[in-house]
């Protein structure tokens, strides 16, 4: 995605309500057709600045462009974006059609146009049949489907979404999430997702900006943020991670070794800046780790413990295996193919191959 | 519920009795053909309505009053509008005094804000006394009023179908008249309807700042020195009454009409 040309550029941003500070240098492109997510825990600022980027807010610092325009001073109706609010925002005193047909009236189109293109969007989200039902007869999949028609039918360059997702149950909201998809791969229209669901966001994006306390941590791809996260919060942030912590021992190349006192030597690869003797953790997913009975005399990559919880999910098994020195337990998931399992109390081996594990900086 | 008739249900009879029973004299006294407004009723006459109709200079008193409530009830919601749009949809600096100075008129005797009014009027800014200067003092006792009715109204809307509206391409001009004024529709019915009231039977106010020609609470309060003009009077009365219970009922019918969209943002 990163050859396609950049339809929005932000260069330095920050924003202040007030004393407080909710973005702060926030640098970065969303490239043209991606579908790119905005993801953080509440109050991290990542609706502050799609809300920027519609124009609704405008920045206390910073350059803002979209499609190669600068957006300061631009007013959020002059924008070649459009919005689907977390709230819907459906106009209560007008149905469906003339919701879906209310950004069209500034567009100067003729009257057949116009009603042929509410018409498509209405089949686009698959409203058929509903376009003179009241606003207030809809249901919560219908109103979110409305909001976006009302968006796609203006067609603009960058389609902003504020947690569209996050008022449906769970199982309309998976069913959305794949036709959003597909929606956006059918109009390949460049869209902005704002969630705090990492899953969400994992499944949904091109790319990922992870964001805390109104700074971007990581940009990435779902498999890169997953597999390569940064930092701490961000392994913490997306899916679940074992951490053990020590301080670096040596540097070796694009690796690190971790002392881990008691616990031993570990090496794997390193990322971010790491100094030899700072502070470190060696990071784990739990999917990564491989259970055997009974204890193992000490080596690399490996600890003992014993079975403290066993979670049985069908197709896979969680366990959190207490290991002596360390504050919490492992988690541990294995696929439910291979063995009988493990019973509680049972003595364990925890291995990992060393490409599994990532050093992290504090 | 109440099918007992215990203390409370006797009070309740005895409130509504004492609120409503004097009102609905009116209309006997105007249909009883005798002078005096006293028991017992001597017979039915429509003779009160006909010398009422016949009564020029209360009719000019009555248009006088219409036309001043209608243009009051006009110009006091067009002035609340935009102040209450301001106060609920920004921070105002000073934004709290502000709308504490505006409903002001609210508390303070109108026999103060007549006289307050009589001196600016006729010793600073050395205006004619006429049915205009009445219409600008029932303007500021309004205001609160209306802006009351129309804030409850405005602030119940989800702020983000205005930036709906404006992410759609409306300017707020356009986003005023499309989906502000609609939505706020049923609030500006009732701020209408209640400056419109109030205005009509205001007396203190007009009374000090009318100039030759008279309102009709003023008119009326006049005519109380001639007993046998009291019967044409009731007669008016009473035709009011009927007009403004079927204003009042109208008012109710749209707000509840209006209902469903106050809470336009839930799902």
């Amino acid at each position: 995605m990163t050859d396609v040309s950049p339809i929005i550029e932000l260069r330095d941003i920050r924003k202040k309500f007030g004393a407080l500070t909710v973005l702060q240098d926030i640098s970065f492109d969303i490239a043209e057709g991606e579908f790119f997510s905005l993801l953080g825990a509440s109050g991290c600022g990542k609706t502050t600045l799609l809300r920027i980027l519609a124009g609704i807010e405008q920045p206390t610092g910073g350059n803002l462009l979209i499609d190669g325009q600068p957006m300061a001073g631009v007013a959020a109706n002059h924008r070649p974006t459009n919005m689907v609010f977390q709230s819907y925002a459906i106009f209560p005193h007008l149905n469906v059609e003339e919701n879906i047909g209310y950004g069209l009236r500034n567009m100067r189109l003729t009257k057949d146009d116009a009603r042929e293109r509410v018409a498509e969007a209405i089949g686009l989200v698959k409203l058929d049949g509903l376009a003179t039902r009241n606003a207030h007869q809809l249901s919560g999949g219908q109103r979110q489907r409305v909001a976006l028609a009302r968006a796609l039918v203006c067609r603009p360059k960058v389609l902003l979404l504020d947690e569209p997702l996050s008022a449906l149950d769970k199982k309309l909201r998976e069913e959305m999430q794949l036709e959003l998809r597909a929606l956006q791969r059918m109009v390949g229209i460049t869209f902005v997702f704002v969630t705090h669901d990492q899953e969400e966001a994992l499944t949904l994006s091109d790319r990922i900006a992870v964001m805390a306390d109104g700074r971007v941590l990581q940009i990435d791809s779902p498999r890169g943020l997953y597999e390569r996260p940064a930092s701490r919060r961000v392994a913490e942030f997306i899916g679940s991670m074992n951490l053990i912590p020590g301080h670096v021992a040596a540097l070796t190349g694009n690796g690190a070794r971790l002392d881990a006192g008691d616990l031993g030597m570990f090496g794997a690869e390193a990322v971010g800046s790491l100094r030899a003797g700072a502070a470190a953790y060696l990071a784990l997913r739990p999917e990564k780790l491989t259970l055997a009975a009974g204890h193992a005399g000490s080596g690399p990559n490996r600890l003992n413990g014993e079975v403290r919880e066993a979670a049985y999910l069908g197709d896979r098994v969680h366990y959190q295996v207490a290991v002596a020195g360390l504050d919490q337990p492992m988690a541990v998931s294995v696929s439910n193919a291979e063995g009988e399992g493990f019973s509680l109390g049972a003595p364990v081996c925890v291995s990992w191959p060393e490409a599994g594990g990532l050093i992290l900086a504090q | 519920m109440f099918r007992r008739p215990d203390a409370l249900w006797i009070y309740a009879i005895i409130f509504v009795a004492f609120l409503y029973g004097p009102v609905l004299l009116l209309p006997v006294f105007a249909l009883n053909d005798s002078n005096f407004a006293t028991f017992p009723l001597a017979g039915f006459t429509l003779r009160n309505f006909q010398s009422m109709a016949a009564n020029t200079s209360m009719i000019m008193a009555l248009q006088n009053s219409l036309k001043i409530a209608i243009g009051v009830a006009l110009l006091s919601t067009a002035l609340a509008m935009p102040a209450s749009l301001a106060l609920t949809r920004f921070r105002l600096p000073g934004g709290g005094p502000i709308h504490g100075f505006m409903m002001l008129p609210l508390v303070m005797p109108s026999i103060v804000i007549a006289v307050a009014l009589l001196v600016i009027i006729l010793k600073i800014l050395g205006i004619q006394l006429s049915l205009w200067t009445v219409a600008a003092g029932h303007v500021l006792i309004c205001l609160p009023f209306c802006m009351s009715v129309l804030m409850s109204r405005l602030e119940g809307f989800d702020p983000n179908l205005e930036e709906a509206s404006r992410d759609l391409g409306c300017t707020a001009w356009q986003t005023f008249w499309r989906l502000t004024f609609p939505l706020a529709a049923p609030g500006v019915v009732s701020s209408l309807l209640m400056a419109f009231i109030i205005s009509f039977d205001e007396f203190v106010i007009a009374f000090f700042l009318t100039g030759t020609e008279n309102t009709l609470p003023v008119y009326l309060f006049s005519q109380l020195r001639f007993p046998n003009r009291l019967p044409g009077v009731m007669a008016l009365g009473t035709l009011i009454l009927v007009g403004s219970t079927v204003l009042v009922l109208v008012a109710e019918l749209i707000r509840k009409r209006g209902a469903p969209s106050a809470n336009p943002g839930d799902i």
